[in-house]
């Protein structure tokens, strides 16, 4: 069963338990690291690093065009519909875990780079299950602290990041009240 | 730039609004409810639409880097989302120097995001390597 607006698997804290430990199929990235989408992201943050905005300086700097280390997760977002008989890349750990709730919120992110992000890339992910924290009552509910850890390479196999994130995964108030 | 352990960053101000939480969360794939539906948000307990966590880490990055210099790079970050950071939030970036490290070339900065409340809404530490010269 999936709940709420981001597709959350619900399932209980045992069957997310479970997970603890189990490397995720790998998933691919649907586009390239790309420029237009560099624009974009730096635009709408107003960051004017010139390296994002002058691909001849940045191949000057740094050997060819890249893209901001906070865009890495968004180049491994897979897009919700496409046209061909594929079927759906895999979900994300963050979500794909069963759990109890149907809301979520990211907490912490740690991450370690390794290279730029470079215009061309054509990225991939394998997840793992970390921990699971017994349930919480926090602020916005009361949840379970998921952390996964994800390491992200190119097309080359060469290893480009290593994330660990913590994501509260909750049931939100209006849920509880309707019992 | 010779950074000097304890070296405050000079602070920098982000008014914060509707257009570029949703444009931040477009440019990121994040379509999800609370960084682009109100209704969403608040059942969330939220203000308002909240920016996406990509966002977040940029502006946090752009912060540091345009201090550093902009070619240096972003070796560790560690961030922790204390508050959300909503549409008519007027935030304040601030960091401060924890650390040098000169045979590696690199220096650690903590970084805090507060909001016009006094909320403390993001708390981080980045590791950069300096640009040569």
């Amino acid at each position: 069963m999936t709940a709420g607006d981001y597709g959350l698997n619900v399932g209980t804290y045992e069957e997310g338990l479970a997970h603890v430990g189990r490397p995720s199929e790998v998933r691919f990235a649907d586009v390239e690291v790309n420029t237009a989408m560099v624009r974009q992201f730096v635009s709408a943050i107003q960051d004017p690093n010139p390296l994002y905005w002058d691909d001849r300086l940045a191949t000057e700097r740094c050997g060819s065009p890249i893209a901001p280390p906070a865009t890495l997760v968004s180049w491994l977002t897979n897009l919700r519909w496409r046209p061909d008989d594929a079927p759906p890349p895999a979900e994300a750990l963050l979500v794909a875990v069963p759990l109890p709730g149907n809301s979520m919120i990211n907490v912490s992110s740690e991450i370690e780079l390794f290279d730029h992000l470079r215009i061309g890339d054509r990225l991939n992910v394998v997840e793992e299950v970390e921990s699971i924290s017994e349930e919480k009552q926090t602020q916005v509910g009361r949840g379970h602290f998921l952390t996964v850890v994800a390491r992200f390479r190119r097309q080359s196999g060469e290893l480009v990041a290593e994330q660990r994130n913590v994501m509260l995964r909750f049931w939100t108030e209006d849920h509880d009240a309707a019992g | 730039m010779r950074p000097v352990e304890g070296e405050v960053l000079p602070t920098h101000t982000i008014e914060v609004d509707v257009a570029q939480v949703v444009a931040s969360a477009a440019a990121t794939w994040t379509f999800f409810g609370g960084h682009i539906d109100a209704d969403y948000a608040r059942r969330q307990n939220r203000r308002h639409i909240y920016l996406a966590t990509g966002p977040i880490l940029g502006l946090v990055d752009s912060y540091v880097t345009r201090w550093a210099g902009w070619d240096a790079f972003l070796r560790k970050r560690k961030v922790a989302m204390r508050e959300s950071i909503c549409a008519g939030d007027v935030i304040e970036l601030q960091g401060q120097v924890l650390g040098v490290d000169d045979a590696a070339g690199t220096v650690t900065v903590a970084v805090t995001v507060v909001n016009h409340m006094g909320g403390r809404c993001v708390e981080g530490e980045l590791t950069l390597s300096l640009p040569e010269g």
